[in-house]
């Protein structure tokens, strides 16, 4: 399948829908100035956020005289800064992701997904950071939020080809070391891989205070197992052939595949994490919306 | 068992299609790189077992499909041990006969004993010999060729046989047999058989002797087998007659049915209800009899009226036993609204009472002078002179009371009007002129006799009395019952001696006799009509007739009997076909028939034209009871006819068993003439193949491909 050229990584309906929306964090995370996110530190800004009782060691310019002309007590007033945030794209770029039963791949319709809200994150002073991986990180173009940037994280992306098989819990393990700040790690996977490395990989990411989002990429085929007729199955990232009659088997891989799901599923909502599945028969701007939408709501709360 | 085409079981090698195709057929293979091979290895070893399991069960249906459909055209059949007298090994040419008379329609409460015969003779026809043939005849009273020639082609004759029905005949099986006899003495097969399939009534066997004599003189060439079907004596009431008495059938007046009804049985039977119904409608009159003994029979009389005129018929039932034909009888009649007689007398007196005409005149309307005009019968009285008038066809009947001479143009208008169905009545008196009578071409072709001189009685007893038992006319019949009174005492003192017509044309028959034998009345057809001829007078001059109790229920026989239509053509037996003239106007109509046994018209043809009159004809007349002839779209039948079976086929006692056993005995080594006595074949030596098995193979393959399809579809869906 011909690989198209990084601009049509951007799909301008994904990016309207998006841009409305806005990536917000769902956690609070440690920016490096100031900006439209949450920030753990508590500081003298603008935005007021509660009174503390004055210690010995505490800057006496920050008391609050009215209080202390009323009530004789010594309070000290404390304001919320807000920040910007890191969002870390990690885009899996195993060979199974090459499978494709329409005109993109899933590697592909990863990749346009990466770019979309790698765009839509610089769009809003964010910075982003974008990794693929398979059994080591391939690519990795480290933390940026100049959006003149983003030609050249779709240049970067669309140069990658997939060639090997995946190890997605060795990724995420790497990520959580480098990442010195808490920020959004957004995970782009068919999660053809170790479960439990993956639920692990997951683990350490929330353990170093980041938030995790895992787009599950599966093709149509995948989820509905529609074949006729006698198939030879050619397995990807160098798994057995098989050869069989998918009828007498649908109901038994249906039942396999939601499984699975599931269970990827469960490991997310055990670690905290979000799990949204990305349908590559879905369009770019109904999945990404779709979640934006449901982060909106999220966040709102 | 065996198989009839052997051959064809090399198919069975085609067992080994479905395998191949099994294991060689390579399916077109589409290839698919694909991500997921983890869960599809998965799904692909949890379903391989049971996957291998379904390929596995089709594979085994198809095999045996393919087997069964190969032995089922390889004809198997049971073998049948052929050693029993009725098949021989070899081919046979056969002639089976199957009593389809009336008492074949008695039933065991589950199948008649024709139905019986007829699995009999499929179970004959399935043991015969390959290369065997046989024809199939029908026997009652007459022989009826369904297959008359042998054939090999058993499903023609099973199909025929399937369609035969009975009749409502009497049997007699010396015909047919002579027929098969002389059809198989015709035929070039090796082994020839007659099968005779009856119930063995004893009326079939009437002519045993000759059966005998048949059977001995080709027992060397063809083998007779009698099969009897249905138990021995079984009890039936049967109605066994019926019968209009003396009055004449009209309007609106009670007409005296006599019923006979009796016991074939061996036990006495209580209570038999009989019921009297006229034109298929609900019974008018009904009896009860007591009680018949065995083999007895009752009478009962009932009556029944007729609100129209025309022809109709009356059934008498009695409730329904095991054999349903002879549970009623029916009888076809003509019912006249006015009955018109002329009287002519010869004499003229003042005196009403010494008339020549004055006791005809009362007897004929025997009611009071004020019931006269509602009665049915009526009299005009005139001289000889009214003959010469052309209107004569307005009566019925004319009687000549003491008439000397007739004009010539009276005599030529009375022969006309009795050749077209007119009845006469003469009665001589002292004014006769009997050589008038004799000679005048007219009047003697119509009278059945010649008259003598006039005599009187003899001297010492100075009168002659006539006979007082043994009548044998139907008008006179009625007192052979003392019941009824006695005509032994009529007398005469002065006679004309009657000398009946010799000739072969004449169908003069004696009505009554005088007590010496001399004819006292006679009677005779003449075209249509009917002319009847007294030796005495009508007046108390000669003889006491006139003021004898049975004067007047003699007139009244004498009046219904030359008035019963078609003279008692009306009433056949079964079989016989019935012809009716009627105007010719009707030529070439439409004509259509109410069978007794359907309840519907059915077109049968078409009125044939004929020289002066048209013609009804149907000939399809084996079952008993009322016929209704139609014409064009006649609402109203134009003539009803009765078809009466015998009454001795209610009879149901079989020959003796010794006589079948004889009949058996004898035919036995017919088979074997010349051979010595021959050991009983041990089993297993002369087996033939027998019944087929096809039907349950068939079944059994179409079962096998409804499973396979449905298994294969429901193996195809998505698991």
């Amino acid at each position: 399948m011909a690989e198209p050229d990084s601009q049509s990584y951007l799909d301008p309906l994904a990016i309207s829908r998006g841009e409305s929306l806005g990536i917000l964090a769902r956690n609070v995370v440690e920016g490096y100035r100031v900006g439209e996110h949450r920030s753990p530190f508590k500081g003298f800004a603008i935005e007021f956020a509660q009174h503390r009782e004055y210690t010995i060691g505490d800057d006496p310019r920050h008391l609050d005289w009215k209080v202390l002309g009323r009530t004789d007590r010594y309070y000290i007033k404390q304001y919320e800064q807000d920040t910007n945030f890191v969002v870390h794209l990690l885009l899996d770029g195993s060979e199974s992701m090459n499978y494709g039963s329409g005109k993109i791949t899933k590697l592909h319709y990863a990749k346009a997904l990466a770019a979309c809200m790698a765009y839509l994150v610089l769009l809003q002073r964010d910075a982003v950071a974008v990794g693929v991986f398979d059994t080591q990180t391939r690519e990795y173009i480290p933390r940026t939020d100049n959006l003149g940037k983003i030609h050249h994280i779709m240049s970067r992306l669309a140069a990658f080809e997939a060639t090997e098989k995946t190890s997605l819990g060795v990724a995420m393990a790497d990520l959580s070391r480098m990442a010195k700040a808490k920020g959004i790690v957004i995970v782009l996977s068919d999660l053809f891989d170790d479960e439990e490395g993956f639920e692990r990989g997951l683990q350490q990411l929330r353990f170093s205070g980041h938030e995790v989002i895992v787009f599950h990429v599966l093709d149509p085929d995948e989820i509905d197992f529609p074949f006729k007729g006698r198939v030879q199955f050619i397995g990807l990232e160098g798994a057995a052939t098989v050869e069989t009659n998918p009828a007498d088997i649908r109901k038994s891989y249906l039942e396999e595949m939601n499984a699975m799901r599931l269970r990827m599923r469960l490991a997310c909502d055990r670690t905290g994490s979000h799990y949204v599945l990305a349908n590559t028969g879905t369009s770019l701007a109904e999945t990404l919306s779709g979640y934006l939408v449901f982060r909106h709501q999220v966040c709102a709360r | 068992m065996t198989f009839l085409n052997p051959a064809v079981l090399f198919g069975l090698l085609a067992i080994s299609l479905p395998v191949a195709i099994h294991l060689l057929s390579k399916p077109r293979l589409k290839t698919v790189r694909w991500a997921a091979n983890r869960l599809l290895l998965r799904s692909v070893q949890k379903n391989r077992r049971r996957v291998q399991a379904e390929d596995i069960i089709l594979l085994i249906l198809r095999c045996l499909l393919v087997a069964l459909l190969v032995l089922l055209f390889a004809r198997p059949a049971f073998l049948t041990d052929a050693a029993g007298p009725q098949v021989g090994g070899e081919a046979s040419t056969a002639v089976i006969l199957l009593d389809d008379s009336e008492s074949m329609g008695q039933s065991d409460g589950v199948q008649t004993r024709f139905d019986e015969a007829k699995s009999m003779i499929d179970g004959i026809l399935s043991k015969f010999a390959p290369g065997s043939s046989s024809a199939l005849f029908l026997v009652s009273d007459r022989v009826k060729a369904v297959i008359p020639k042998p054939t090999q082609d058993f499903a023609i004759l099973r199909r025929s046989l399937a369609q035969t029905s009975l009749t409502d005949r009497g049997t007699d099986l010396y015909p047919g047999l002579k027929q098969a006899v002389d059809l198989l003495k015709s035929s070039t097969g090796g082994h020839r058989e007659i099968f005779v399939l009856t119930d063995s009534q004893v009326g079939a066997w009437n002519q045993l002797a000759q059966i005998r004599q048949l059977q001995e003189a080709n027992k060397k060439e063809i083998a007779m087998h009698f099969i009897t079907v249905g138990a021995k004596g079984e009890d039936n009431l049967a109605v066994s007659g019926l019968q209009m008495i003396g009055t004449v059938a009209a309007v609106n007046q009670p007409l005296r049915c006599a019923i006979q009804v009796s016991n074939w049985g061996k036990s006495t039977v209580q209570s038999v209800p009989v019921k009297l119904a006229a034109d298929g409608d609900a019974p008018q009159d009904e009896a009860m009899i007591d009680q018949i003994e065995p083999g007895a029979s009752k009478v009962v009389n009932l009556f029944v009226r007729f609100r129209d005129p025309g022809y109709h018929s009356i059934t008498a039932s009695i409730p329904g036993d095991r054999l349903p034909a002879d549970n009623q009888r029916s009888v076809a009649l003509l019912v006249l609204e006015q009955i018109r007689t002329l009287i002519i007398e010869g004499t003229t007196n003042p005196d009403p009472s010494a008339r020549d005409g004055f006791f005809l005149r009362h007897a004929l309307v025997p009611v009071r002078p004020d019931q006269a005009d509602q009665y049915y019968l009526k009299t005009t009285v005139g001289q000889v002179n009214e003959l010469d008038s052309s209107t004569l066809n307005q009566y019925e009947l004319i009687f000549l009371s003491n008439v000397a001479q007739l004009t010539p143009l009276g005599a030529q208008n009375l022969q006309k009007y009795v050749e077209a169905g007119g009845a006469l009545i003469v009665f001589p008196g002292p004014t006769t002129d009997i050589n008038f009578y004799n000679s005048d071409p007219s009047l003697s072709a119509l009278l059945p006799a010649k008259l003598g001189p006039a005599r009187e009685a003899s001297p010492d007893k100075k009168f002659l009395g006539w006979q007082s038992k043994d009548y044998q006319h139907p008008v006179t019949a009625l007192w052979n019952d003392p019941e009824s009174g006695s005509l032994g005492t009529v007398r005469a003192a002065k006679y004309f001696p009657l000398t009946l017509k010799g000739d072969d044309k004449s169908s003069a028959q004696i009505v009554v006799k005088y007590a010496n034998g001399e004819p006292a009345v006679v009677e005779q057809a003449v075209g249509k009509g009917r002319v009847f001829l007294f030796s005495s007078t009508a007046t108390t001059a000669w003889s006491s007739l006139p003021i004898h109790p049975a004067f007047v229920p003699l007139l009244m026989r004498i009046v219904a009997y030359s008035t019963s239509g078609s003279g008692g053509k009306l009433d056949l037996a079964p079989g016989q076909p019935f012809a009716f003239e009627i105007d010719s106007e009707y030529a070439g109509k439409e004509l259509s028939v109410q069978r007794p046994d359907d309840k519907k018209h059915r077109i049968v043809g078409r009125v044939e034209p004929g020289e002066r009159s048209a013609l009804l004809r149907y000939a399809d007349t084996e079952v008993s009871g009322p016929y209704q002839l139609f014409v064009g779209d006649d609402v109203k039948p134009k003539v009803v006819f009765a078809v009466q079976a015998d009454p001795a086929e209610s009879n149901l006692a079989q020959e003796p068993k010794a006589d079948i056993d004889s009949l058996l005995a004898a035919s036995e080594p017919a088979a074997q003439p010349d051979a010595a006595p021959e050991e009983k074949p041990k089993t297993g030596e002369h087996l033939v193949p027998g019944e087929e098995i096809w039907y349950p193979l068939a079944i059994a393959a179409l079962v096998l491909a409804l499973v396979e399809i449905a298994l294969a579809h429901r193996f195809s869906q998505s698991k």
